[in-house]
């Protein structure tokens, strides 16, 4: 659902969907995801399903590498996390 | 006739340096695509050697060390439709010959400036300092502009009432003439406007055509050419910057297909047709990218001219990523030559296009309405995949 801001939308970009948001991951020693806390709750992650890595654009100032794991919360929930391997820092998909 | 010639030489060269001043620092070459090969548009001084038209791998024969920037024709064309703007001001008269060269009709505007001198400066005032601009004043268009030439920058020269006196000594290549055509003047010893002047029209002719005649003309200070007034072409151009390179047509064309939307409901548009449209984008380490399409028959929707631009992008070849796009409409006419069909989606449209200006007049500003198109559905970068764009209908 996009919220109405009240004001004229951008009249020269394209929007992207699904930018990665910032969250709190604590990691084992491995640096794999253990818990992750999503608004004020922590969750502890009960199972990784899968890994992989992606290394894009790296032609541009702004190249792309980061490590992502698709998890299963305590609660059940299914998520898509990812380390960012240039900049440091941990980050989700809400798709 | 009284012509002004307003000359500023290297003129995509002082428009780079104003873009990029720390570029002031070495010798620069614009470099751009002729054929299959490089060649040089324009040389900065230190570039000793480095002539337009030369192969840039002769050119870095002579000049080693030079900074090379690839050709930004639109816009220099930009800049120099901007000094154009303010030549209007100033006479109504003003012919666009060429990159950094346009010719003034003068005659009743002396008065109007209070004297030559006065609107001579004027016209001088038009282009900024740095551009350097000279001025020559003559009867006709040849004679002005060598004046120019052959005058200091910030300066302006009036030719005398002896005009062939005046070129005389000058050398026949300032001639508007073929490479070729001029270097057989120097095979034959003509080497200055006063050695063609002396001979015979006929002999000249018989060398050279009707094309010796003119030139036979023009070594004589005639210049019968009028001036063709600079006409302004009514415009309608939208932009959008990617918010990454855009390398997939798909997401170039979903693009041009908001930027056709937009640039359809412009007020300026209503009930007219266009014949032509040029899409223009920024590319990453790379010249602009320019593409322009004429349409068959003027079309006056976005459904229509999207057909052809969506043609034209998926058989374009890419230079590389695109940072932004720029659709300009041009050519527009009233008339469209086609009668439109009764039977479409004309009214869902108008139902669609109606509930927006409702839904406008409601919030006081547009509508935050956007629909979710695929970019890159393959892409393996989540947030490539999809985007919002402003709906448009």
């Amino acid at each position: 659902m996009v919220q109405n801001p009240g004001t004229a939308p951008s009249s020269g970009h394209i929007r992207p969907l699904n930018l990665p948001q910032p969250v709190t991951v604590e990691e084992n020693p491995g640096g794999h995801p253990t818990a992750v806390t999503l608004g004020n709750r922590r969750q502890e992650i009960t199972a990784i399903a899968e890994i992989w890595q992606i290394d894009n654009e790296w032609w541009r100032p702004n190249p792309i590498s980061r490590l992502y794991y698709r998890v299963t919360t305590q609660s059940g929930r299914n998520l898509t996390l990812f380390r960012d391997l240039l900049q440091g820092g941990w980050y989700r998909h809400n798709a | 006739m009284k012509v002004a010639c307003l000359l500023i030489t290297h003129f995509p060269i002082k428009v780079e340096l104003r873009r990029y001043p720390e570029a002031r620092t070495k010798p620069l070459i614009i470099t751009e695509e002729y054929g299959s090969q490089q060649v040089v548009l324009d040389s900065s001084p230190a570039a000793r050697g480095v002539v337009g038209g030369m192969p840039l791998r002769e050119a870095l024969a002579h000049c080693k060390d030079a900074q090379l920037l690839p050709a930004d024709r639109p816009f220099y064309q930009a800049a120099f439709d901007q000094i154009i703007e303010t030549l209007l001001q100033r006479s109504p008269l003003v012919e666009k010959h060429d990159l950094g060269c346009a010719y003034v009709g003068l005659d009743g505007l002396e008065q109007l400036y209070r004297g030559e001198a006065r609107l001579i400066t004027s016209l001088l005032a038009v282009a900024p300092p740095s551009f350097n601009p000279r001025i020559g004043v003559a009867s006709g268009k040849f004679p002005a502009y060598v004046a120019a030439v052959t005058t200091d920058g910030g300066q302006a020269t009036r030719v005398p009432q002896d005009v062939a006196g005046f070129l005389k000594d000058l050398p026949v290549d300032l001639l508007p003439w073929s490479f070729e055509s001029k270097a057989r003047l120097h095979g034959f010893g003509l080497h200055t406007l006063g050695q063609l002047a002396q001979l015979s029209v006929g002999s000249v002719q018989a060398q050279f055509g009707p094309e010796g005649k003119r030139v036979w003309d023009l070594a004589h200070g005639v210049d019968p050419q009028p001036l063709i007034p600079y006409q302004p072409e009514v415009e309608v151009t939208e932009t959008l910057t990617f918010p990454a390179p855009a390398v997939t047509r798909q997401e170039i064309i979903t693009a041009a297909e908001s930027l056709l939307g937009r640039t359809f409901n412009r007020s300026e548009m209503q009930g007219k047709y266009v014949r032509s449209v040029t899409m223009e984008s920024a590319v990453l380490r790379r010249p602009p990218w320019t593409k322009k399409l004429v349409f068959k028959n003027a079309v006056g929707s976005k459904d229509k001219a999207l057909f052809v631009v969506k043609n034209a992008i998926e058989s374009a070849s890419l230079p590389g990523p695109l940072e932004d796009l720029s659709l300009t409409l041009t050519g527009l006419t009233g008339e469209s030559g086609v009668q439109g069909s009764l039977f479409s989606n004309i009214r869902r449209r108008e139902q669609l296009r109606e509930m927006m200006r409702q839904l406008e007049a409601q919030l006081g500003c547009k509508p935050p309405i956007y629909q979710v198109r695929d970019i890159e559905p393959w892409s393996r970068i989540p947030e490539r995949r999809q985007a919002l764009v402003i709906f448009d209908p």
